[in-house]
């Protein structure tokens, strides 16, 4: 009898056990969030996300404008489950927000720009997307492109369309320029006009970006009439290596530096795509990106947009190559980051159209993925993605 | 864990074979009026059952893919118990002067709809309005494990009786289909549109197992030695009938901004059944003690 008891016992805890129960843990783990604004003609497409201390994810984005034809810059704070907190519209006079979203202190940087003169701005808001500022940078930089954190610093790209050079520069987080060198894009009218339909985005987005590879300083953009990733120490006239595309239709679309000339990359050329987990480039000297070979995945869209983190998952450090796919997908890619032998896939999104912004790995080790969704099909909103380390199969 | 269930199944079963020997030997059965009014105190009874089930959902927390920034989203509408599905299985039950312990493992098809609104327009630009309707339809089958004492209320021919009990459920699979439908007044007119239904697999979004608490009452009818059964029953769902690890666990549908609500769902089951009896041999005999 007493076995009986034992065993219905048994019974009633392990069925009890398989029960579900609503769980916040699980709510925080895993989510999809689209930020949907009824306004009809309103447009959104985020740039980067950051992960927030308290859990939170705030994202930069940019918001289409009817006075002007540059982006205007929107903000948006998320909770930790993925719930929208607030937002914040930037006034027009500033426009084309330029990502990385760089954490410094407590507080979060971008650049921007004046409408008028151009000229690059450090913005700053607060961990909740709030109490924005803008400081004019200390230097003429006109057109922001792309920027990066290096320490307390922002290397930053721009474009100068006077003398039709691409500059990098240092800038501290109060709009201080401390160093600056500009590199020609050539001569001829025809070379900047892809650069100004980027800005205003009625032509293609170039995979522009800037950063810090040992001791050099690169920037991927345009030089000498071709789309090229350049390296430099900030002080000499002429790059210390260039690795050529083919004008405007080859060159590097991601780049992240993983230890010495070693990088995982991705390129495209033509419309193809390329990802090169663990390539190495020459930073000095000139070499040709075509040379660089890489896995070619046909299910990416022409010249697609392709975004690169370093994170460990399941304690293994991995390299992952977020892209755009043609069926609308955000596709997944996971690389060993010491041998670039490929680990696994993974796509994201189904109904409406994603494509990727920004990647993250959460202080949780999970991965939060930013992209553009079209809500109803047509309707340019936010959405974030977050999937738990464990879903990862590599 | 499947296992663990069949084990129960068995034992129960097995419980109800091992009945059997202990029944009086066939010529004790006619030995007279007073050893069958105490042989028929007890019966076990075994049949079949099938009949519909309506069945819907009481929201616990509501949960959206779409987050809106500038609107209170309109929730969720849910369609409860508009739509039978279909519910067959098995009764053993245990009659012991009036009162029955039955056991009734079944297979259940739930059906619950809801659908979501969503509107799109700009001030003062009637043309820029987009209006979208997402009905949401679940389609869930069940393998269900209900315990029931049931009180007969009458020992006539037709017996009236109530029950009560709970059921525990396990999933066995689960689709679901999203139609969207909506009015467009941005392409040059009223373009009222209906799209494909997107249908799919949908097993990881709901749990795996379930319990509930059972309330009802039916009706026996005696025909010779068997009984036909009507039988109503109401389930209201104790746990949550969602997963929610897996909430957003379909691509396709958090993709159109659906997400689970934590639910609990309750059903109405009507069935119509036949049993028979197991404690009896002659052909002479009855079933039952008609007082």
């Amino acid at each position: 009898m007493i076995q009986i008891k034992t065993f219905l016992l048994l019974s009633l805890m392990l069925m009890q056990a398989c029960l579900e129960e609503t769980n916040p843990a699980f709510d925080e783990k895993a989510f999809t969030k689209i930020f949907d604004n009824y306004s009809f003609s309103a447009s959104y497409f985020p740039i980067d996300v950051q992960q927030t201390s308290d859990g939170g994810y705030l994202i930069l984005g940019g918001r289409r404008l009817t006075t002007t034809t540059f982006t205007g810059i929107y903000l948006l704070k998320a909770d930790k489950f993925g719930n929208f907190v607030s937002d914040e519209e930037i006034d027009e006079s500033y426009v084309n927000p330029v990502g990385d979203l760089m954490k410094i202190g407590a507080d979060y940087f971008f650049l921007c720009m004046d409408p008028l003169t151009l000229q690059t701005h450090v913005a700053r808001v607060d961990a909740n997307g709030e109490g924005f500022t803008a400081t004019a940078v200390s230097a003429s930089l006109t057109y922001p492109a792309a920027a990066s954190l290096d320490g307390t610093n922002i290397i930053a790209l721009s474009y100068n369309s006077v003398t039709l050079q691409s500059v990098i520069s240092l800038i501290t987080s109060t709009g201080t320029v401390t160093s600056s060198k500009g590199y020609t894009i050539g001569a001829g009218e025809g070379i900047e006009e892809p650069i100004i339909n980027h800005y205003l985005r009625t032509g293609r987005q170039f995979p522009f970006q800037a950063g810090k590879a040992g001791s050099l300083y690169y920037f991927n953009g345009f030089y000498n009439y071709t789309f090229s990733l350049v390296f430099t120490n900030l002080s000499q006239d002429v790059p210390n290596g260039v690795v050529q595309g083919q004008q405007d239709d080859g060159g590097i679309s991601a780049l992240v530096p993983v230890s010495g000339n070693s990088f995982a990359a991705a390129r495209f050329n033509f419309g193809d795509n390329f990802l090169l987990p663990k390539v190495n480039l020459n930073s000095s000297g000139i070499t040709s990106s075509t040379d660089l070979g890489g896995f070619s995945l046909p299910e990416l869209t022409p010249n697609a947009t392709v975004r690169i983190i370093r994170a460990t998952i399941q304690d293994q450090n991995v390299l992952v190559f977020a892209a755009n796919t043609k069926s609308n997908q955000v596709g997944l890619f996971f690389y060993d980051e010491a041998t670039g032998e490929f680990l696994g896939s993974r796509y994201v999104g189904y109904s409406n159209p994603l494509e990727v912004a920004s990647i993250k790995q959460t202080a949780e080790g999970d991965l939060i993925i930013c992209s553009t969704t079209y809500v109803a099909g047509r309707f340019g909103r936010f959405c974030l993605v977050k999937i738990p380390q464990s879903d990862i199969t590599l | 864990m499947k296992h663990f269930y069949l084990l129960i199944i068995c034992l129960l079963v097995s419980s109800a074979i091992h009945a059997q020997p202990r029944r009086k030997t066939p010529a004790s059965y006619n030995a007279g009026n007073a050893q069958d009014a105490k042989f028929l105190e007890k019966q076990w009874w075994l049949g079949f059952k099938a009949g519909i089930n309506l069945s819907g959902a009481d929201v616990i927390t509501a949960y959206s893919a779409l987050s809106p920034v500038n609107y209170t989203p309109s929730g969720k509408s849910y369609d409860n118990y508009s739509e039978p599905g279909v519910v067959a299985g098995l009764e053993v039950s245990f009659y012991y002067k009036g009162f029955s312990v039955s056991f009734q493992p079944a297979y259940r098809n739930a059906i619950f709809s809801y659908s979501n609104q969503y509107l799109w327009e700009d001030s003062g630009i009637p043309e820029n309005r987009l209006e979208l309707t997402y009905d949401q339809r679940q389609q869930l089958d069940y393998a269900d494990f209900p315990l029931l004492f049931r009180y007969d209320i009458t020992s006539t021919r037709l017996r009236p009786y109530v029950q009560v009990g709970a059921a525990y459920t396990v999933l066995i699979d689960a689709a679901k289909s999203v139609t969207v439908s909506g009015i467009d007044y941005a392409s040059g007119g009223q373009n009222e549109f209906t799209n494909e239904p997107i249908i799919v697999g949908a097993k990881q979004l709901f749990a795996q197992y379930q319990w509930a608490l059972t309330g009802g009452a039916g009706v026996n009818y005696h025909v010779g030695n068997i009984r036909v059964n009507l039988d109503l029953q109401y389930r209201k769902g104790m746990s949550l009938a969602n997963s929610t690890e897996n909430r957003y666990g379909n691509a396709q549908l958090a993709g159109v901004g659906d997400a689970m609500d934590d639910i609990k769902i309750n059903s109405f089951m009507i069935t119509l059944g036949t049993l028979f009896p197991l404690r009896f041999l002659t052909k002479g005999y009855s079933s039952i003690n008609l007082r």
